[in-house]
């Protein structure tokens, strides 16, 4: 199994009212099944920051691995113990 | 040609005397209203050289095409000057109420020139022009002002924008309030006002505006109405843009302790989420805005109870952690303060914090500082510090210059520290961490500026490596301030901005719609281009040169020391190598200069006699 963290800001934090969510994952899930997990475990989130059916983020809220880069493939695989945060794109102000 | 009333009033303070002036539909379409209109009339309306704060700089005000319309989020007009903070262009803008009162007053824009010889204020009533004087408002705050001159007439209509005791003091990054807090924020434009001894300019509008086509008007509109409801905007209408905070923080992006590192340990205490839960009083729309985006808190306890202060978030990043303060009873008060005494708060925000690392190097003393401690993270001290910016009083006289000229006047090393460019304190997106955003500030014709650059857009998007500077940045960054200065121009808010599938396709259709003029995608596009060119143009006019394309010495010598940026720092052969691209892609010289071919191309050709390389 795979952990990662969940780090959520703004109007996802207050949704799912937590700061980060720890998941598992099976060794090989992509950003993908991280996203259908999340779902699972903060339904809040579904149609809000995740999309109706939980396979992606609805617009515009963007992920971001560990702090550095933007991520927009859905299929890349993250590795035990990455953060994947959770962002509406700053802006402003 | 409907929206557009074709009329330019000319007030001349020194005389005395009002004229209204024609303008053509070809100049209008060509620089569509807001800001490309206003810097056109300030161009023509000037000449290069002249002293920001004398009689002949030209204070000039600008409609639009959408205001006074049913689109949303376009009560906004532009206000335009030589600035007195950085010797180029100065252009800022504003919304609601005051901007709607100046389109149905029947102007599409105003010029001002001259000076008053004692404090005064105007009163447009429609075709009507009062110089009134004003001398039982001198030294009153921005919203004190406004609201003894609507008192005065005794008709809501009504609408007044104002400088405070900052502009009446000179503060070189004074700005102009409206409504109750709307403000023409940047470059010193309440300066301007208050060097002509004018204290406000009060506005009667009671005239229609039209449209060319209701019933498509009315459909689009409508449109982008439930779209600006949806998820685009909700960070904007729950959280604000305060919301930046944490984000930028987690990126190692948010400016703390005059850019000394990027990250803030005290962020949660001073975040948007902390604010909303705490602090929110209420949020508010600006005049035929869909979005309401403005937050208004208050503090109900300690010894700042008592306090309503707006705060979006450059307010927020240039008063807090830029300052080290994670105290945010402390920065709303302070945010009330610069609205009271009507100056900018990120060249506040960065005058401030630029002392206080003086005098945490023994550069300032507590001689210097009349006693206070003005140690980073000393919220009370921040307060007190906008107060005596504010009336120019003790070190404030030295802050109110804003940071290149306060550094250049203390010496021994500060301007390392002195964060701006062009003279305009940097905002609230560390260039080191965001290199896309650091050619911006870079080249940006008002100095450092996101908000005409919006280049950390790129940075925060997947397209780039944000911690690289690397060529193709350049094309990336003017395509940006194109579309920035579109819509500054016909206005449009920025927050709308993720409202459109397709935004040229859309807005000049919509813009056909309201005028009933014809203009395609790409000529809205090289109305953008067109803009942006010709604030370069003015810049030339007043002595520009490449050297004034650059970031402050720490920006490239000091690495920051924390978060995912660690060891971060920009080199300036990845500035250069950016602004090399950038020229190129704009079709500009080597050195920055502006071909003839390209002024022509634009239909600039007048300016291309002059400027033209």
């Amino acid at each position: 199994m795979i952990r990662c963290v969940i780090e959520l800001f703004g109007m996802a934090r207050q949704l799912a009212q937590a700061k980060e969510i720890e998941l598992e994952l099976a060794p090989g899930a992509t950003l993908m099944d991280l996203l259908m997990a999340l779902g699972r475990k903060a339904p809040a989130l579904i149609g809000r920051v995740l999309a109706p059916d939980s396979r992606g983020l609805t617009p515009p809220y963007s992920l971001n691995l560990n702090g550095q880069a933007f991520i927009r493939d859905l299929e890349s695989q993250p590795k035990d113990g990455d953060h994947i945060l959770i962002m509406l794109p700053a802006a402003g102000g | 040609m409907a929206s557009y009333h074709g009329r330019l009033l000319h007030v001349d303070l020194s005389s005395g005397k009002t004229k209204v002036e024609p303008l053509s539909t070809p100049f209008l379409k060509s620089y569509l209203g807001g800001v490309g209109l206003a810097v056109r009339l300030l161009f023509d309306y000037s000449s290069g050289g002249i002293d920001p704060l004398s009689p002949e700089n030209p204070l000039v005000f600008a409609s639009s095409a959408f205001t006074g319309t049913m689109v949303p989020t376009a009560c906004k007009h532009a206000v335009a000057s030589k600035s007195p903070l950085t010797g180029f262009v100065g252009d800022s803008l504003s919304s609601s109420f005051w901007s709607l009162a100046l389109k149905r007053a029947g102007y599409d824009a105003m010029a001002i020139t001259g000076a008053c010889d004692y404090l005064s204020y105007l009163f447009i009533d429609d075709d009507i022009v009062h110089i009134k004087k004003a001398a039982h408002l001198a030294g009153k705050g921005c919203l004190e002002t406004e609201a003894a001159i609507r008192r005065e007439t005794g008709d809501d209509r009504v609408r007044v924008a104002a400088i405070g005791p900052g502009g009446e003091k000179g503060v070189l990054y004074a700005s102009i309030s409206n409504d109750m807090g709307r403000r023409a924020g940047r470059t010193g434009m309440g300066a301007v006002m208050g060097s002509k001894n004018l204290k406000a300019i009060a506005i009667r509008g009671t005239g229609a505006v039209t449209v060319a086509d209701l019933e498509e008007v009315q459909r689009l509109a409508e449109r982008l109405y439930r779209r600006s409801q949806e998820t685009g905007t909700e960070k904007y209408r729950i959280l604000g843009t305060s919301g930046n905070v944490l984000t930028l923080n987690r990126l190692a992006a948010l400016p703390t302790r005059n850019f000394q590192q990027s990250t803030f340990d005290e962020a949660e205490s001073i975040s948007g989420e902390y604010l909303y839960s705490h602090h929110l009083a209420r949020v508010v729309a600006c005049a035929g805005c869909s979005i309401a985006c403005e937050h208004v808190y208050r503090v109900l306890e300690g010894p700042y109870a008592g306090t309503h202060g707006r705060l979006d978030y450059e307010s927020l990043f240039a008063l807090g952690p830029l300052c080290g303060v994670g105290d945010a009873p402390a920065v709303i008060k302070a945010a009330e303060r610069c609205d009271h005494y009507g100056i900018d708060t990120i060249s506040a925000g960065g005058s401030i914090a630029w002392a206080m690392e003086c005098f945490e190097k023994g550069l300032l003393t507590k001689e210097d500082t009349g006693g206070l401690d003005l140690s980073f993270g000393n919220g009370q001290a921040v307060v007190e510090m906008v107060k005596r910016i504010g009336q120019r009083q003790g070190l404030g006289d030295l802050l109110a210059d804003g940071v290149k000229r306060a550094s250049a006047r203390l010496g021994r090393g500060s301007d390392h520290w002195a964060m701006h460019a062009k003279g305009l304190e940097i905002p609230g997106y560390e260039p080191r961490s965001l290199k896309t955003m650091a050619l911006g500030y870079a080249v940006g014709t008002r100095g450092a500026c996101h908000n005409r650059s919006s280049a950390y857009e790129i940075d925060l998007s997947s397209q780039v490596d944000r911690f690289k500077g690397e060529a193709g940045r350049g094309a990336l960054a003017a395509a940006q301030e194109d579309f920035v200065a579109v819509m500054d121009s016909l206005v449009l808010c920025k927050f709308l901005r993720r409202c459109f599938d397709d935004f040229y396709q859309e807005a000049a259709n919509l813009y056909t719609l309201v005028t009933g003029l014809e203009i395609t995608p790409t000529e809205l596009r090289i109305a953008g281009e067109r803009i942006t060119n010709l604030k370069k143009a003015f810049n030339i006019r007043e002595g520009w040169t490449r050297k004034d394309d650059w970031l402050p010495p720490r920006v490239f010598r000091d690495a920051l020391p924390t978060g995912v940026a660690k060891g971060v720092h920009l080199t300036e052969e990845e500035l250069n190598l950016m602004i090399d691209d950038y020229y190129r892609a704009r079709g500009w010289t080597g050195d920055g200069l502006i071909p003839k071919a390209k002024l022509e191309e634009l239909g600039l050709s007048e300016i291309a006699q002059t400027i033209g390389a």
